[in-house]
């Protein structure tokens, strides 16, 4: 075996698989009798030692139970889900994110709802349908933080009930108009500029939990 | 006593497809596991796999049709629209990517992530470009064999195998000057 077809079959004898027993015994071979190559295998059986020790540590890693719930919800709801296989227009919880790191730079005003009373929480609880932006909920809650009633937010979260936080707070944001793509609403169109408004409902635990876009 | 068949992937879909909450509930409880730790694992990033994850199984509800038996498993199947949607969302949020930051301090995923994210190994993994990046998370640590990672990859056996050599090279690389760099500069980047 050449130093060239022992690169060819490293990466298989590091990782201990694709290789037949004949290939792995000449590969093997070749590396006890050549230093460099020896060398080379040494690195690539590094590489794979760390790579299963790191699949190892995150291997109990899974998605929070809220998702299946929801996606239960929507499987009993199909008039959720688009028929056309198209993307349901959701924003990303990762973009919400980017949504409060844009928040920062305008800040126009905080209604803070005081936790659990009045009459928004005394109607009986609503369930947030996944793959339905605007649900009940939202909307009460809107009401509640004093936005109006003809408030169209948007869900941002999967099948919670705003209702279950202890308060609320709506928050004034300013963000690029170009960001709306990274949100998850249609990319807006890259000619365009400028800004647009919007408001976000906030939970007391600073995760946002509604949107709506004010012009 | 009746012997108990466990469903396969392929019956569990088509139950999904007609509506079996039970066959959602299995297939869903299968998979997404191993679908969202690849999102994880391929971007740093709990909250884009959380999101992948859901929209994986979104797309299995929308779609009457999109798996043909005969262009490979079901793992290759839910892994290759893994692959899109993570792929999507990272391209469009590169450099905005939140890390475990947003949860809160008892969560143990959150913390899993913040201990993980100071490792050489995923520092490395996620500094290789996203096309090596995706072959070396699926053969490497989803356990994918070169023809299902290919079949996730809509490209040829040949192109993961050559993929493969050159992310492991490039990762050997990150790994070997990030360990011979004095302690103070050897302390790996919380940002990318």
């Amino acid at each position: 075996m050449s130093c060239e077809d022992f690169e060819d079959d490293v990466v298989d004898l590091a990782r201990g698989e694709e290789l037949g027993p004949a290939e792995r015994t000449e590969a093997l071979a070749h590396a006890e009798a050549c230093l460099r190559c020896a060398a080379r295998l040494e690195d690539e059986r590094a590489v794979t030692s760390g790579l299963r020790a790191f699949a190892a540590r995150t291997a109990a890693a899974e998605a929070p139970a809220r998702v299946e719930a929801a996606l239960r919800r929507a499987l009993r709801d199909p008039e959720g889900l688009d028929a056309d296989g198209s993307a349901a227009v959701r924003p990303s919880r990762a973009g919400v994110l980017l949504l409060l790191a844009a928040a920062a730079a305008i800040l126009a005003g905080i209604v803070v709802v005081p936790p659990r009373v009045g009459p928004l929480y005394d109607r009986a609880p609503a369930v947030l349908p996944a793959g339905s932006p605007t649900s009940a909920a939202v909307q009460e809650a809107a009401v509640g933080a004093g936005v109006g009633e003809n408030s169209e937010f948007v869900s941002l979260s999967y099948g919670e009930d705003l209702r279950d936080l202890d308060s609320l707070q709506v928050v004034s944001v300013e963000l690029p108009r170009t960001a709306l793509g990274a949100l998850g609403w249609p990319a807006a169109d890259s000619a365009q500029t400028g800004s647009v408004k919007a408001e976000v409902i906030v939970g007391h635990d600073g995760v946002a939990r509604a949107i709506r876009f004010v012009d | 006593m009746p012997e108990t068949v466990t469903p396969s992937d392929h019956d569990l879909l088509r139950g999904m497809r007609d509506g079996d909450e039970a066959a959602f509930t299995a297939l869903y409880r299968r998979w997404q596991g191993p679908l969202f730790r690849y999102a994880l694992r391929v971007s740093g990033s709990p909250a884009l796999a959380e999101d992948v994850t859901q929209e994986v199984f979104m797309a299995l509800l929308r779609r009457n049709e999109g798996y043909d038996p005969s262009r490979g498993e079901v793992s290759s199947y839910l892994h290759g629209i893994a692959r899109n949607l993570a792929r999507r969302r990272i391209e469009r949020e590169r450099g905005h990517l939140p890390l475990a930051d947003e949860a809160g301090p008892d969560d143990p995923l959150a913390d899993l992530v913040r201990r993980e994210r100071t490792d050489l190994v995923w520092e490395g993994i996620l500094g290789l470009p996203l096309h090596y990046r995706e072959v070396v998370v699926l053969c490497d640590l989803q356990g994918l064999s070169y023809e299902e990672a290919a079949a996730a990859l809509a490209c040829a056996v040949g192109t993961v195998r050559s993929r493969l050599h050159r992310g492991r090279e490039q990762l050997g690389v990150r790994l070997r000057s990030a360990r011979t760099l004095p302690a103070a500069e050897a302390v790996p980047r919380m940002t990318r």
